[in-house]
């Protein structure tokens, strides 16, 4: 077993059910259109498992998230895509959503995240239709990233907002 | 296909039972609300500790593409730069000269609270980030997205100098942080009376157009400004003046922040951007109501017919040049022909002549004239002096009357009678009342009132509000 399977597996299993994105937020048919690897979606996979904490946090730029990835958890995978691709380009959005990712299907969690350098991810709860519901849904999420052998930063959940947190403005914290 | 699904998201954004064709139409029926952190807009939902909005001012704050993302995407970023809100807040402390620890212990805050909110990527509670802004004359509804959160350079510049020049004696970093924050209420309600223009006129007359002319004898155009301004108001000629606050807030739609500062200023006329306001200081001789009388009308005259180039970003004026007569040649013209609106407008020297043909005693004169028009002893010797030609310094001093409480209910009542305790001087009075008829007029959440009136959330009640608006309606009248 793969660590990203062992590590995702346990998070189906602490959530539980999937959840089907809620209809009234399809703003149209192209965002249930299932992307395919040959229109650039991939799955997440191990990473080397040894990245010692940074010593200072990044503070990304508007610049950086637009190279953000959307992922989604889902029965048997992870799937994630850059947000800006050609294959989005195509559709009426303009971009891809995370029910491109599932073509509509339910999913257990989801997110942005950014990857600093190979090893280095950042990870964000942002998606409307499968993001993280509290905090602890959130941090079993990113722990699961950080599991399946990458150095994660996790930009944490906005208590304010009672949502997760965005990628500009505030300082990431490490996941260990 | 485009008109449904747009209804559908207006449906998903305002709520099924909110009706219109437009985010704006549907916003006047709709109770849903937002949130909002240091970063980001949410729809509102239980647990979420960040300041709460109203759909109608988060629509217009940030319009309807914010909310659609903050709905569809389950959050909206407020933030532009990652190096926001922090830059803004430091390029204006220092704009204005004002040192950490002064301005952490005006917003109440720690020193270390005030680094982390000047520092690029630091979390910072969303309501110390507001208090901070408005102390700062800033707009915080916009900070972290509009560049500088809508500061006006100038005023900062200008408030900066005034400190550090040592012209004006008094004038220091405290001085600073009031006319800032005063600036801000000056704003704010100038941006919150657009909205309720629907519920309430929010100015009777238009303000005219400027006077340039200041040449010799300049008492003598501000006497015929007065009359110009007592013909816009539809006031008779020689009618007694209630209440100068009204005419001011109401009558004008002026901003008027009333501060307790150093005991040697009188008032200000400031300017945050396009907006301009008066500030009185309720301190000093301005503790007796007949002097702030006249220092409003001064002030009022400066504001109404002054040309733009002479009023600065912020003019302040000193009691020891208020309570010079408008003959005295001491004085720049356009002071002499502000102090001589002010008393003409109070007192028109016709009626002033009227009461001296009547009166053999010089003091009796000028005892009729304070009490039939509300001015102070020293403004109405003066006044009697140079209308009626009567020597009111020499001969007997004699008893002079002061001010019934009339004159205190009319001009201050809904500032010292205010039902929320905690709130300043600064935010009472007309302001407030903007503030509770937004709240009643469904514009703005309870959290903002909260705010804005600078008090806890739970201090607010709509009890309190309910007082504020009817406390006001009832003596001055709706406006």
């Amino acid at each position: 077993m793969t660590r990203t399977k062992k590590a995702f597996d346990q998070l189906r299993s602490a959530i539980g059910q999937p959840r089907l994105p809620p209809p009234e937020l399809i703003a149209n048919e192209d965002q249930l259109r299932q992307m395919h690897p040959p229109e650039g979606l991939q799955q997440w996979t191990d990473g080397n498992g040894s990245v010692n904490a940074p010593s200072t946090p990044p503070l990304l730029d508007l610049k950086q998230t637009k190279a953000a990835h959307l992922w989604v958890v889902r029965e048997d995978d992870v799937a994630h895509a850059q947000e800006h691709c050609a294959f989005g380009a195509s559709l009426e959005s303009g971009v891809i959503k995370h029910t491109n990712l599932t073509g509509g299907k339910a999913a257990y969690s989801g997110g942005e995240l950014l990857f600093l350098d190979e090893r280095t991810i950042v990870v964000n709860g942002c998606s409307g239709r499968y993001g993280p519901r509290s905090k602890a849904e959130l941090d079993q999420a990113v722990r699961a990233f950080a599991e399946s052998g990458y150095g994660v930063w996790s930009m944490g959940f906005d208590e304010e907002t009672n949502c997760p947190a965005r990628f500009l403005g505030t300082f990431p914290e490490w996941v260990v | 296909m485009t008109t449904s699904f747009i209804a559908k998201e207006l449906d998903l954004v305002f709520g099924p039972t909110s009706v219109g064709d437009t985010p704006e139409e549907r916003a006047t029926t709709s109770s849903v609300k937002f949130v909002r952190s240091q970063i980001q807009l949410a729809p509102y939902s239980e647990g979420a500790t960040g300041r709460v909005l109203s759909v109608r001012e988060a629509l217009r704050t940030f319009g309807w593409q914010v909310l659609r993302q903050a709905v569809f995407e389950g959050s909206a970023p407020l933030i532009t730069s990652p190096k926001e809100p922090a830059s803004t807040l430091r390029t204006r402390r220092e704009e204005l000269g004002l040192s950490e620890e002064k301005l952490a212990r005006k917003v109440g805050i720690q020193i270390s609270t005030l680094q982390r909110a000047e520092t690029a990527g630091a979390k910072t509670p969303y309501r110390t980030l507001e208090s901070l802004a408005q102390a700062l004359a800033l707009d915080e509804q916009v900070l972290g997205l509009v560049p500088n959160a809508g500061r006006d350079a100038s005023l900062g510049v200008r408030l900066r100098e005034m400190a550090t020049s040592g012209d004006i004696a008094g004038f220091t970093a405290s001085t600073v942080l009031q006319l800032s924050e005063a600036a801000w209420v000056i704003a704010r309600q100038a941006a919150l009376q657009v909205p309720l223009e629907d519920v309430s006129a929010q100015s009777r007359v238009r303000m005219p157009r400027h006077d340039a002319s200041f040449g010799y004898p300049a008492y003598e155009i501000g006497y015929h400004l007065a009359r110009k301004t007592r013909d816009l108001l539809g006031l008779d000629p020689e009618e007694p003046i209630e209440s100068v606050r009204k005419i001011i807030e109401d009558d004008f739609g002026l901003p008027l922040v009333q501060l307790q500062m150093d005991a040697r200023f009188a008032g200000a006329t400031m300017a945050n951007g396009a907006v301009r306001g008066i500030v009185v200081n309720e301190s000093g001789m301005n503790s007796n109501v007949w002097v702030r009388r006249m220092t409003l009308c001064h002030e009022l005259g400066h504001l109404l017919w002054d040309p733009d180039d002479r009023l600065q970003q912020v003019m302040v004026d000193l009691y020891a040049e208020l309570e010079l007569s408008d003959r005295d040649t001491r004085k720049d013209p356009p002071e002499i022909r502000a102090n001589a609106f002010a008393i003409a407008f109070l007192a028109p020297p016709s009626a002033v002549q009227e009461i001296a043909s009547r009166k053999r005693d010089p003091m009796e004169v000028v005892s009729e004239v304070m009490t039939t028009f509300g001015i102070s002893a020293t403004a109405a010797k003066h006044h009697v002096k140079n209308v009626a030609k009567l020597d009111t310094f020499g001969g007997r001093g004699g008893h002079l009357p002061e001010p019934e409480v009339h004159w205190v209910v009319m001009e201050n009542l809904t500032l010292d009678y205010f039902p929320i305790k905690e709130t300043p001087l600064s935010r009472r009075g007309k302001f407030a009342w903007c503030v509770a008829k937004a709240f009643e007029a469904g514009e703005i959440s309870l959290d903002s009132v909260a705010s804005w009136l600078a008090v806890p959330a739970q201090s607010v009640s709509v009890d309190a509000l309910q007082l504020i608006v009817s406390l006001r309606d009832d003596l001055l009248g709706t406006p």
